[in-house]
């Protein structure tokens, strides 16, 4: 289980990058998802934001393919959730503008 | 600098059911002591590579289950830094000696991977990146797809460029007893294969193994070099952020070339200069990157050089004689040491079917996750 301190710690950055607009450095689908992470496969990509500063997270894709160079956006979406009594942990996902 | 490496072992590489991490130590150890004629009690200090015992088999103080396995007390240090580990217990073994506090250390790498489920072991791989990626669930055959898809857009390569380190490590693993996958396989299997993480695909990862390695290093001070004694010219350790966000480029690897541009300069010698390498292949993007980063040619044209088989055995400069990550297989905290015996069967004039005509400088190339940890080793005889 996700400790409080730990949670409460995550939560000054969860969101640094939400409504961001920033373009695709490069991506990848996960086709494998290691331990934890589901059986579906997602994609993940890196992203570069104007200020030059660059972050990692997963793609919210509906069914679009997505080129280097496209401009993303940092949307909520549910991160993880380990089981029914944990608390469900929220964060940044990047959506195709 | 006068170290010389007077023993080297490395065990079978591959899916060893029967072996426990305690039993690859052990013949590794036992084997290189052998080699070079040493009784253990002879050895003053080791340096262990391993990365994830305490994942694997619940094993942490690895320092002393060494000292249970040698039968005497000495000083043991593990060394932890990803799949360089093997590497930087080398680098800190030469450190030891040169500081003239111990004349003969023992350096071992070992891992065993097969115990844990493939997503297990994919999770437990994934401590060696950085938070941010792993709560997004980069897998590190991931991270090497995101350098790969940068790579393949930047330099107009095609996925096909991909498979030809693959292509060439598996046949030259045919030549290695030692090696996990000593099949050849062909492009088209290659393009036929599982997409893992786009555009890599199975046949483009190294795999899941088991294995050590093991060398005997010793310092000989004013002593002359005997004949036949492989000497260690430069040692370097160079390093780059965890994370590969934070990086500029995704399609160098800068602490390859910060260590390169050292240890060169350490041996006295160029690029040019070398007789064969063993390079960092976890996956083929990563031959590629590195025969790049370590100015065998120039940034971007790895990946025809590969395709024009420039670097194959029969070339002026082979990569991965022994089958590399790929086909020797990867047991991630050996690797670094393993590629060291290498380079020393080699030099020495023992590879059997795959030795070379009379070589005369090794590089071995060793990488921690995406870049964060690089050792260069080059070794003369």
């Amino acid at each position: 289980m996700t400790s409080p301190a730990l949670y409460w710690r995550k939560k000054k950055t969860a969101f640094l990058f939400l409504n961001k607009t920033g373009k695709l450095i490069s991506f990848t689908k996960i086709n494998n998802p290691p331990q934890g992470f589901g059986k579906y496969p997602y994609w993940v990509g890196i992203i570069e934001f104007e200020d030059g500063t660059r972050t990692t997270g997963q793609l919210v894709l509906e069914g679009e393919k997505p080129k280097i160079g496209e401009k993303v956006r940092g949307i909520v979406r549910k991160i993880k959730k380990e089981n029914d009594q944990e608390v469900i942990s929220y964060g940044v996902k990047f959506k195709l503008v | 600098m006068n170290i010389v490496i007077n023993g080297a072992y490395q065990t079978k590489f591959g899916e060893l059911w029967d072996k426990s991490l305690h039993d690859l130590m052990t013949e590794a150890i036992d084997g290189a002591l052998q080699d070079a004629g040493l009784e253990k009690k002879e050895i003053e200090i080791v340096f262990l590579g391993n990365k994830m015992a305490s994942q694997v088999s619940d094993q942490n103080h690895l320092s002393a289950l060494v000292n249970e396995i040698l039968g005497y007390r000495i000083p043991v240090v593990r060394v932890e830094s990803a799949c360089a580990s093997g590497g930087v217990a080398l680098s800190q073994a030469c450190f030891a000696l040169e500081s003239g506090q111990y004349n003969k250390a023992l350096v071992i790498g070992a891992e065993k991977m097969t115990d844990l489920p493939i997503e297990q072991i994919s999770y437990s791989l994934m401590h060696a990146a950085s938070e941010q990626e792993r709560q997004a669930g980069l897998s590190f055959v991931g991270l090497y797809a995101l350098m790969a898809k940068n790579y393949l857009q930047t330099f107009g390569a095609s996925q096909e460029d991909l498979a030809y380190p693959a292509i060439k490590n598996h046949k030259h693993a045919t030549l290695n007893p030692k090696a996990q996958f000593p099949f050849e396989i062909s492009l088209e299997q290659v393009a036929q294969s599982a997409l893992v993480a786009d555009p890599l695909r199975l046949l483009h990862c190294s795999g899941i193994t088991d294995g050590a390695a093991a060398v005997v290093l010793e310092n000989l001070g004013c002593e002359a070099r005997k004949n036949n004694q492989v000497q260690v010219v430069a040692s370097v350790q160079a390093g780059e952020t965890l994370a590969l966000s934070a990086r500029q480029s995704l399609t160098t690897i800068e602490s390859t070339k910060d260590a390169a541009q050292k240890a060169y300069q350490q041996a006295g010698i160029g690029p040019e200069d070398i007789s064969l390498l063993e390079v960092h292949d976890c996956f083929t993007i990563a031959e590629i990157l590195a025969v790049e980063d370590l100015g065998l040619c120039h940034k971007g044209e790895g990946h025809i050089a590969m395709r024009n088989q420039k670097f194959t055995i029969g070339c002026p400069q082979p990569v991965n004689i022994s089958g590399g990550l790929k086909a020797c297989g990867h047991p991630v905290g050996a690797t670094g040491v393993k590629q060291i015996v290498e380079l020393c069967n080699q030099l020495k004039g023992r590879a059997g079917a795959r030795q070379l005509n009379k070589p005369l400088v090794g590089l071995a190339h060793n990488v921690g996750g995406t870049g964060g940890t690089v050792v260069i080793h080059i070794l003369k005889i």
